[in-house]
């Protein structure tokens, strides 16, 4: 099976299979725009990926490369969260900002399956809480004025729920 | 929120990933159209909720491109032409100026919403009591469950907390509604500060059914205020009333605590809310404000001044379902775990109309019937020694009623006084009697 050598923005190589690599977009747009074949030796670099999450990424590719691609985005589908595998589950156990440098890699890298779970995941920290306990779960600044506060629970707009 | 709709800046259109990323240590810190991509995997009620946590994310929540579905999916009067006017308006902001228009369909979402779930309230209530000068309480009652509304009261303890809890029994007469709450996780009395009274009312109607789509998001409609001084208002005030178990207090504006006898906590909260204006106040408040009518026209003054003007009025005193007069006047209760009846207490309504029939004093509240020993009378043979009135009073008016019994038992009223403070009489009909 060919292999790909992929380099971290700390200087970290990689050397995967290509078929892992090409679960991402951006490193397949990028293969096919540089014209790369087998014998080519050079490392594909990664600025925006350090190496601790390439190699969560990774790993997260290598379970997956097997996966159907995943379904195009219907907006008039109801989204749902609870499907989470368990082996995603497992893997996003992380502190937050893992969790958000994760979703950075996935946007980059342009890989849909990880972005989706791992914007899941971050939607179920938020469902079924309140302001209060999402501002605290996120160490989130409550930056509104006394004021805005006031307008927005009177605004006929804010339908409200405990 | 004028201040915030400024700083709008968020497009549909599709962000670039950035050329060299940051270390992101906060979720706010994340690109929008990433915070756009988890939040598109909220519902709705959730997206309601984010859009309270800070600036940024109420002007993501209230992105368009998250509202679209939702809009599709729940807008009552979501007929191709109106969609499609919609989606044009729509893409012209984007192409334009964003900043206006980016929560442009959640605006048009919940106020569809609530014209529809209005409508189909009002639909329903016609009819006139020509008696007392009200809707008819029973459509009221169907108007309002037709529409899914139920009633919430909200305990405020001394550090702003708020405690809610729900109805758990409601009776409807000709000219009022009363609503009781217990609950065995009830507030200790020395910590209420306030009570607020609300009817919540659900946003979103199935399209094809008209149910209501249930766990969805609803509105809130602050209905009464209570400020709760208790510790000072039971040193100068007694029970109106008390059984084996409890004692009941009559606060002003139709607020009825009754207290365990036994450790003097909170047994049950009951508020009686008079019929008049009543779907509009259920229906049309906020959770801030209650609903304030029309300021009724001053009337021309042709009344003769040592006469005044007509006055309608309507008397109604009832013990839960029936309208009484005939029996001993007694308030039942009851609990999870308890029940009891409260004699010479009962409900008290009055509906007073002015001469073009608009109410003009209403009252609902739980009152004593007290007994006082019968002066002499030449024209009326009493059987009892003594009669029951009823006394009532508040800033707009004094109520008094005397009821006696005969030899065969009847109750009748034998007198019934109704005085209406020179105050209310001025404000109203912009006189300046003295």
């Amino acid at each position: 099976m060919p292999q790909i050598k992929l380099q971290s923005s700390d200087g970290e190589s990689f050397e995967i299979d290509l078929e892992v690599a090409r679960q991402s977009v951006t490193i397949k747009t990028m293969l096919e725009d540089l014209g790369w074949d087998e014998s080519d030796d050079d490392p594909v670099p990664l600025p925006n990926v350090n190496a601790a999450i390439l190699k969560k990424v990774v790993q997260w590719a290598t379970f997956h490369k097997d996966d159907p691609p995943p379904p195009e985005d219907d907006e008039n589908k109801e989204k749902r969260t609870d499907d989470i595998c368990t082996w995603d589950a497992e893997f996003l156990k992380v502190d937050q900002g893992t969790l958000f440098e994760l979703i950075l890699a996935a946007n980059y890298l342009d890989i849909k399956g990880l972005l989706d779970v791992t914007c899941k995941t971050v939607a179920n920290m938020i469902k079924g809480k309140s302001p209060e306990e999402i501002r605290k779960t996120f160490n989130i600044k409550n930056d509104f004025t006394p004021a805005e506060e006031e307008q927005m629970m009177s605004c006929n707009c804010s339908a409200t729920m405990e | 929120m004028q201040c915030l709709k400024k700083q709008v800046s968020v497009s549909n259109k599709v962000v670039r990933p950035k050329k060299f990323m940051k270390k992101v240590a906060s979720v706010i810190e994340l690109p929008d159209e990433i915070t756009l991509h988890i939040f598109s995997y909220l519902d709705v009620q959730d997206l309601l909720i984010v859009a309270q946590v800070c600036r940024s994310w109420y002007i993501l929540a209230n992105d368009n491109s998250l509202w679209r579905p939702i809009f599709e999916t729940y807008s009552p009067q979501n007929k191709d032409g109106e969609k499609k006017s919609a989606e044009k308006r729509d893409s012209k902001a984007s192409s334009s100026l964003v900043n206006h228009s980016s929560q442009y369909l959640k605006t048009l979402c919940i106020k569809s919403c609530v014209e529809f779930r209005n409508k189909k309230a009002y639909r329903l209530v016609k009819k006139i009591n020509p008696y007392t000068g009200l809707l008819q309480l029973k459509d009221v009652e169907k108007a309002l469950m037709s529409v899914g509304v139920y009633w919430q009261l909200v305990m405020i303890d001394s550090s702003g907390n708020e405690h809610y809890l729900y109805s758990r029994d409601i009776a409807w007469h000709l000219m009022s509604v009363s609503i009781r709450w217990f609950d065995l996780e009830i507030l200790s009395l020395r910590q209420i500060k306030q009570m607020k009274i609300f009817t919540c009312n659900p946003l979103f109607f199935d399209n094809l059914t008209g149910h209501i789509v249930q766990n969805g998001p609803y509105q809130r409609s602050l209905l009464q205020t209570y400020d709760i001084k208790w510790s000072a208002w039971v040193s100068t005030n007694k029970p109106i009333g008390s059984d084996d178990m409890i004692n009941i207090y009559a606060l002003p504006g139709g607020l009825s605590l009754a207290v365990w006898k036994d450790g003097g906590e909170l047994a049950f909260i009951c508020v009686s809310l008079h019929g008049e204006n009543l779907v509009s106040r259920c229906l049309k408040g906020n959770s801030i404000e209650p609903y304030i009518p029309s300021v009724p026209k001053k009337m021309f003054d042709d009344v003769d001044s040592a006469f005044g003007p007509g006055y309608a009025r309507f008397v109604l005193i009832k013990d839960g379902q029936r309208q009484i007069l005939d029996k001993d006047l007694v308030f039942p209760w009851k609990t999870d775990a308890f029940k009891g009846k409260v004699k010479n207490v009962t409900w008290l309504d009055v509906t007073m109309t002015d001469e073009k029939n608009k109410v003009f004093w209403a009252v609902s509240s739980l009152v004593k019937v007290s007994s006082h020993s019968i002066q002499q009378s030449f024209d009326f043979e009493y059987a009892d020694s003594c009669r029951n009135c009823i006394d009532y009073t508040d800033q707009t008016g004094k109520f008094h009623m005397g009821m006696d019994k005969t030899d065969d038992g009847d109750t009748y009223i034998t007198d019934l006084v109704l005085m209406l403070s020179l105050d209310a009489i001025n404000k109203r009909f912009g006189t300046s009697y003295s």
